[in-house]
């Protein structure tokens, strides 16, 4: 029995002592590689090119900033066509050039860099895309509240893209609320943007147009839910519902819940209200290239899985040739809509 | 296919009907003489006309001879030869008993069996004898099938302690595990450190690598044929033991003498019941609520076999075995007495299987196995929350009732009819056919939720069932293989194997051609070539690290498309009389949809929507596998050697991994080497050691770090700005893997004559740190001069198993 006593905790030991893991750090035996060239930008019609140049940085070891890479000699040609001289750098790694891209172009820059070889990039502005307002109602409505009573400005937009058939398109959609006061800026806001409700009205006989999007597992994020390609609506319309409303009354309560008091009915805290205020609604629907969605994606994938163990690593999509990063583009139509308070 | 098989038929037939001479059938069993164990694989030879067969997995045999003078020999490893000679004059059957033949002192080790040899025309196949898997060392002292087939060319772990087989660049749910003819589809406990298989109950161990029978289909990369012992028929014998985490007990024998038989082996880990007073005192001390938690888990195998007549015979195999996780929490008393909580938590999981099999003697040619069986694995996580309050009268009620119990259930069941046959029309043809209808249910996550709330005036109940619908299939199987001796130097193995998938409206159908050729150039030296398609309907979405119960079978649907290979493979065998068995081997495979998961993907909640979660692509693999064997002696093993490439390509739209490029398999591992060695100083002590070296595994890393672009399309600006610059898919490989294992018996005769064996085993004896996990981990200190703050990131690596001992007790009676 007095031996029992002794084996039991003796083998207890012997078994946590083996189920415990070892941790140690070790040596990285793999080759220590060189940074690597980066190149940022995305183009847009009517602003000048511009990018970002920057070197990647090892992981390992004692970390130092990102570097920019400021002695680079950037071209650009159009169309296969070299556009005069090289783009100037602003300091940064930041580099423009006068050249304003139009849709259809294609837009190749060739970067040459101390400690780099070439490293290239190529986009295609999208064409603008085809969208018609169907339906703009703003009606101003009463209703009794808790705290008295409130008044509010809805708007209602329907707005029909047209899709491009027999091509692969990548669209975002984006809704700001833009505040002035006597004419200056005063604030913006982003609006809530449910996809699934701003694409509710894309029915056919088989349902919504964008249930296998909906359906689709993959997780939709904050940062990423607002873009979509045409795999599921390829050359038909598509119809988007936006509904923003306005409290114009002061001391309400907004859908954050908190009571603002303080004269500022905007409640996005800039104080301003009262006289002179303007609001105004813009909302964007975007034509992106592919690789600028793939970008895009894939970076939310990455940011959102990169430090769990039990998932698959994020290769983050690049289509610079020699080095890593994006070169995209994006066309942009947009509906604005301003009110006097 | 018609015009291909016709002819061949004609050419069975012919060379199968006896117009040229008058022949007769010797027919019977042959079995072991102190138990009656059927012999698998025995030689039957005929010195006069060099003709031969072996037994099939029940120990029958045929030979159709030229009547006339026969001189039969009978032999198998381990046991005397015994010979015997007589005039053929009409079918005859003699069943035979071999004697164990002590003397001989000669040790079973791998692959020298009669169809894996250099003589046979099965190549790329090993038989395992159980004894040997018995002898090498392993962890905690728990021999292991699995663990000891990794030791083999060809074949490769997972990570370390896993039980995953990787054969020739495969996954490892490419592996048919049949247990008495009946797939197991998780072989797996505790996380895959220990197998399912419990060695006490098995008899043969079949490793069929490439070169596959027409009578295997269903998966890619390898069968693992495990036949379980019928029990002896004599007299009532067993072995017990007692090891460090488990326990086992084996009992066997008649029920009936020489007519009916049972075998039956039990095996539980006993942590938990070892940890319970160390539980409760610490919730004593700490003031917790934990009532109870611990991890089990157990076998069951079982087996009776009855003889209903000289040509019948009846098998019922079984087995059953879980593992189970628990924890209850819960306050029994607050507020003086007034409220009760209670919690738990059960995840059960586990696999069960059941085959009644019938085998009979249609005629002394013909032999005929049907069987109906039944196996399912099931992962099972319940959990349940009770709470009771009660209140003073004044309240108006006396009490509130709270109870809620989920349960998540996931798993598959498989029912299956299955008939084959064993047809020997003369001594060059040995014809092998068969059908089998297998109806499987996929259950992929099913939810039940029960809540039942009474408080006083309200009452509430909900009572419903959730989760993804259950998923019907059917599967055909039929199979026509032979296998043609043409002359002394050549033998073919040609089959075919025709398979189809019925899921959800969608059929697939497939088939799949096997040949197999040895040409022998002398009596100890043989060239052999073989080509296997196989066909794989089912998938297996698991975690890629260790195996867990959440691992989900799943079946080819309209976008997911069924496995597809071809190998082919060539070798060369030498037996060195009295020395050793030499094979050299060389495989080229290529695979068809195989699937991975997407980036950023993971296992976890893969059950929905998972066809969107994972990707499908080509493979490719090929390598050189080396073995050289000792059988003879005192000292006895063999070394293996395994030189392979095994690589994936996801490039179709909508599937592209690692940007559409050729990337390194998960457990692409260049060179494998294992060595086993075994000696035996005397009757009462013998040693075992086995070495392996491997290289690491690939990982998938980033180590580079750059600037993220902003985008017009964001709402907000997003921060930190910088990404990761993963180069390529599994562009990372951990250090080596090397451990040498040992081991040690003493064996001793007890005074009522019973044979009980002390083992002592040494798990990675020189402490060997092997990489489990390697990770950057991030460290940021303050430079006391500057006042600033530094980071620094730093690779560590993970070890499992460090150096553990352990020590076991059996005794055999």
């Amino acid at each position: 029995m007095k031996r029992n006593r002794q084996t039991l905790p003796l083998l207890l030991l012997l078994l946590a002592v083996s189920l415990s893991s070892c941790e140690k750090e070790i040596s990285f035996n793999g080759t220590v590689t060189a940074p690597r060239p980066v190149m940022n930008g995305i183009l847009t019609p009517g602003s000048a090119v511009s990018l970002h140049l920057s070197r990647s940085r090892f992981v390992l070891g004692e970390q130092t900033p990102l570097s920019p890479i400021s002695d680079a000699t950037v071209s650009l040609s159009v169309n296969d066509a070299p556009l005069g001289g090289p783009l100037i750098h602003f300091g940064e790694g930041t580099y423009m050039g006068s050249y304003t891209p139009k849709a259809g172009d294609r837009i190749k820059i060739e970067v040459t860099a101390g400690g780099f070889g070439k490293f290239t990039a190529q986009t295609l502005i999208p064409k603008k895309p085809v969208v018609t307002v169907t339906d703009s109602t703003v009606t101003l409505e009463r209703e009794e509240g808790a705290y008295g009573q409130i008044e509010y400005r809805r708007m209602k937009v329907q707005l029909k893209l047209t899709d491009a058939a027999a091509e692969e398109n990548y669209y975002y959609i984006k809704a700001t609320q833009y505040f002035y006061h006597d004419g200056n800026p005063a604030g913006e806001y982003a609006l809530e943007l449910e996809i699934a409700d701003i694409l509710k009205n894309n029915i056919s006989d088989g349902g919504n147009l964008f249930d296998d999007l909906f359906d689709d597992g993959e997780e939709r994020y904050y940062r990423t839910k607002n873009l979509f390609s045409d795999r599921f609506v390829n050359g038909k319309e598509i119809l988007f519902d936006f509904m923003y409303q306005d409290v114009l009354n002061d001391d309400v309560i907004y859908g954050n819940g908190n009571a603002t008091g303080d004269g500022d009915a905007t409640g996005d805290g800039d104080g301003v209200d009262g006289p002179g205020r303007e609001t105004e609604y813009v909302i964007e629907i975007g034509e992106i290239t592919k690789d600028l969605y793939l970008y895009l994606i894939s970076g939310e994938r990455f940011e959102r899985t990169w430090e769990s163990p039990i998932s698959e690593p994020v290769l983050i999509h690049s289509n610079i040739e020699n080095g890593i990063g994006i070169l995209g583009s994006c066309n942009t139509y947009r509906f604005t809509s301003r009110f006097q308070r | 296919m018609m015009k291909q098989t016709l002819p061949y038929l004609i050419l069975l037939f012919a060379t199968a009907h006896p117009v040229f001479s008058q022949r007769h059938t010797i027919s019977g069993y042959v079995t072991d003489r102190e138990n009656g164990e059927p012999l698998i694989s025995a030689i039957v030879f005929d010195a006069g006309s060099s003709g031969g067969t072996v037994t099939n997995n029940f120990g029958y045999y045929s030979l159709t001879l030229p009547a006339g003078e026969v001189s039969l020999e009978y032999s198998y490893i381990g046991y005397g030869k015994p010979k015997i000679a007589f005039r053929l004059e009409n079918d005859t059957v003699l069943n035979i008993r071999l004697d164990r033949d002590n003397m001989l002192e000669e040790v079973t080790v791998i692959g020298n069996r009669s169809e894996t040899g250099v003589r046979g025309s099965q190549m790329s196949a090993v038989d395992v004898p159980v004894e040997q898997i018995k002898n090498i060392p392993t962890l905690f002292g728990e021999n292991d099938l699995i663990k000891a087939l990794q030791l083999l060319p060809g074949v490769q772990s997972g990570t370390e302690g896993s039980a995953g087989l990787y054969v020739r660049g495969g996954g490892p749910d490419e592996n048919l595990l049949l247990l008495d003819g009946v797939p197991l589809y998780n072989v797996n406990h505790s996380l895959g450190f220990f197998s399912v298989f419990n060695s006490d109950a098995l008899k043969n161990v079949s490793l069929y690598k490439g070169s596959f029978p027409a009578r295997f289909g269903g998966r890619l990369s390898s069968v693992v044929d495990v036949r379980m012992k019928d029990g002896d028929d004599k007299k009532i014998r067993g072995t017990a033991s007692i090891g460090l985490i488990a326990s086992k007990l084996q009992l066997e024998g008649p029920i009936v003498k020489e007519k009916t038989t049972f075998n039956i082996s039990l095996r539980r880990t006993y942590i938990d019941i070892l940890a319970r007073p160390f539980i409760r005192m610490a919730q004593e001390d700490d003031g917790g609520d934990v009532k109870g938690a611990g991890y089990y888990f157990y076998d069951v195998n079982a087996k009776f076999t009855h003889k209903l007549s000289e040509r019948d015979k009846l098998y019922l195999s079984t087995y059953f075995g879980d593992d189970a996780v628990y924890m209850k929490t819960g306050t029994p008393s607050q507020s003086s007495g007034s409220e009760i909580r209670e919690e738990t938590l059960d995840w059960d999981w586990g696999n069960a299987i059941a085959t009644l099999r019938w085998s009979r003697i249609l005629s002394n040619k013909l032999f005929m196995n049907t069987s109906a069986s039944y196996t399912r694995y099931r992962s099972t996580l319940g959990g349940s929350y009770r709470s009771e309050t009660r209140y003073p009268p004044e309240f108006g009620y006396e009490r509130e009732k709270e109870e809620t119990h989920l349960t998540y259930n996931s798993g598959i069941r498989d029912l299956t009819l299955k008939s084959d046959f064993d047809y020997t029309p003369n001594v060059n043809h040995d014809v092998k056919f068969g059908a089998a209808l297998t109806s499987h249910t996929f259950a992929p996550d099913v939810i039940s939720l029960k809540i039942t709330s009474d408080s006083g005036p309200q009452e509430e109940r909900i009572d419903t069932v959730t989760g993804s619908p259950r998923v019907y299939a059917l599967e055909t199987a039929t199979f026509l293989e032979d296998n043609i001796t043409f002359g002394p130097m050549f033998k073919v193995n040609l089959g075919i194997h025709l398979s189809s998938f019925h899921v959800q409206g969608d059929s697939y159908f497939s088939l799949q051609p096997r040949a197999g050729l040895r040409v022998l150039l002398g009596d100890d030296l043989s060239l052999k070539a073989g080509y296997a398609m196989m066909n794989q309907y089912i998938h297996m979405l698991s975690s890629n690290i260790v195996s867990m119960p959440t691992d989900l079978w799943v079946p080819a649907t309209s976008r997911i498309k069924p496995m597809k290979s071809h190998q082919y493979a060539a070798g060369i065998f030498y037996s060195l009389a009295h020395i050793a068995e030499l094979s050299v081997e060389g495989y080229y495979k290529t695979m068809e949809n195989l699937l991975e998961y997407k980036e950023g993907a993971s296992f976890v909640g893969a059950s929905s929507n998972w066809e969107e979660k994972v990707s499908m692509g080509r493979g490719t693999a090929f390598g050189i596998e080396f073995l050289a064997q000792r059988s003879f002696g005192n000292t006895t093993g063999w070394l293996g050697y395994t030189w392979s490439k095994s690589d994936r390509i996801f490039d179709r739209p909508g599937n592209v991994i690692n940007n559409g490029k050729r990337f390194p398999a998960k457990y692409d591992r260049r060179h494998d080497i294992s060595l086993t060695a075994m000696h035996r100083f005397s009757e009462k002590i013998d040693m075992s050691a086995s070495w392996v070296f491997s290289t690491g595994n690939a990982a998938t890393f980033a180590f580079h770090e750059f600037t993220a672009s902003d985008s017009p399309t964001y709402r907000y600006p997003y921060y930190p700005a910088t990404y990761a610059y993963v180069e390529a898919r599994n562009n990372f490989r951990y250090d080596s893997y090397h451990r040498l294992d040992l081991g040690v018996n003493f064996h001793k005769k007890t005074r009522r004559g019973n044979l009980s064996t002390w083992n002592i085993s040494v798990y990675n004896a020189y402490n060997r740190l092997n990489p489990f996990y390697v990770f950057v981990r991030s460290e940021e200190s303050k430079d006391l001069g500057t006042g600033e703050w530094k980071s620094k990131k730093s690779l560590h690596q993970a070890t499992l198993f460090p150096v553990l001992p352990s020590v076991s007790y059996m005794i055999k009676f």
